[in-house]
């Protein structure tokens, strides 16, 4: 009697493990990515997603930028975010990702230097085929804080519009990538 | 004695597991708020959110602001288009089982103010230079038809489509209007979220609490 009475006092702790068994599970891919459209307009991006778990994960972006045919530019950005993503499943579908990135852009010929600092969120969506490779799209507005350092003067915020290097723009983009444990 | 305090355990006992599973319940009882921000504005320089407030099973109402920054600076051309808009929606969802989720009925009043700067130079002006800058203002209303669906209970994913009326309720410009009609500028007329029918839609995400 007294150890059924006592199973049934440890009754609610059972079905309340129970019930949130589906959340302990252990998640811990991880995937590098590049960025294949990028690649095609003088942007080297490579990304580096790990999961928390089957919801979360960090992802770090490492841009190299060579733009070549437009004004000798070149530079490299940074950034990070953390992917949400909406349903319970192996890291794929729709998720949201506020982020933070810093880019550094110099044209050598006009001794000009741009800092930009990028915060916003995206939403994207993302596919895995053969529980191994990936593919994502993804999409959001950013908010871009410029400034420029022209010649010997001292660095300033810029005035106007320069699409991703200041002002409010859109961070867009897909991704292909090959996941490991 | 004993059987009859033993008895009163079992029974809190019996209480304690349904109190728990209730309680789980709970949490999963649809959230009242979501903030959301729109996907698509970022393409015209604008940043637009909004606040989703459900009062009822079937009603919701949202405000929304966006906050638009369009400068443009070359040495031809100085275009700037500075200004905000707030929406307030009133939407009913088609299902009365789901909360937050399915297609609604969104009926919306907008308020929408713009300053925008230009300059031309042209024919019209005898090739002079002409800079001037606009102050507008416009009231609209309209209808939208959307599609919403929420995720984990924490994330929501939120696509509409729709028109809108507008008048205009404010302009005032320099140099004058007599002046700028000579050279043929109506950006009163023109802009279409003060004037005239315009189309409204965007894909938004949000977060519930």
């Amino acid at each position: 009697m007294k150890y059924f009475l006592l199973g049934i006092l440890l009754l609610p702790i059972y079905l309340h493990a129970q019930i949130n068994e589906g959340n302990q599970d252990i998640f811990t891919f991880k995937e590098i990515k590049i960025n294949p459209i990028y690649s095609g307009i003088g942007i080297a991006q490579i990304q580096f997603e790990k999961f928390q778990n089957n919801t979360r994960s960090l992802n770090v972006v490492v841009n190299y930028i060579n733009l070549g045919y437009w004004g000798n530019n070149t530079g490299f950005g940074i950034g990070i975010g953390q992917r949400n993503y909406l349903k319970e499943k192996n890291g794929t579908g729709y998720f949201v990702e506020p982020f933070g990135s810093y880019f550094y852009l110099e044209n050598r010929g006009a001794k000009q230097s741009t800092n930009t600092l990028s915060t916003g969120a995206v939403l994207g969506r993302k596919w895995l085929l053969f529980n191994r490779l990936s593919f994502d799209v993804y999409l959001g507005p950013s908010l871009n804080f410029g400034f420029m350092k022209e010649g010997t003067q001292s660095t300033q915020k810029i005035d106007y519009w320069v699409g991703p290097m200041n002002g409010i723009f859109a961070r867009f983009g897909c991704s292909m990538g090959y996941r490991f444990n | 004695m004993k059987k009859t305090i033993l008895f009163f355990i079992l029974c809190f006992s019996a209480m304690l597991g349904s109190a728990q599973t209730n309680n789980y319940n709970y949490k999963e009882w649809p959230k009242t708020k979501a903030i959301k921000i729109n996907i698509l504005s970022g393409f015209a320089g604008t940043l637009n959110l909004s606040y989703e407030y459900l009062f009822a099973q079937q009603w919701s109402i949202q405000n929304g602001i966006s906050y638009t920054q369009l400068n443009f600076d070359n040495s031809r051309r100085q275009l700037g288009l500075n200004g905000f808009q707030y929406t307030l929606d009133f939407r009913k969802y088609k299902s009365i089982k789901t909360a937050w989720n399915g297609r609604y009925n969104q009926y919306f009043v907008r308020f929408a103010a713009y300053t925008y700067k230009d300059n031309k130079q042209d024919s019209s002006t005898q090739n002079k230079i002409i800079n001037y800058k606009e102050n507008l203002q416009g009231i609209s209303i309209g209808y939208a038809w959307g599609y919403q669906k929420t995720y984990r209970n924490k994330f929501l994913i939120d696509a509409f489509i729709g028109m809108q009326l507008s008048v205009p309720t404010y302009y005032s410009c320099s140099p004058s209007q007599e002046i700028l009609k000579d050279y043929k500028i109506k950006t009163n007329e023109e802009n279409l979220a003060t004037n005239g029918i315009g189309f409204r839609g965007g894909i938004k995400f949000g977060y519930l609490f």
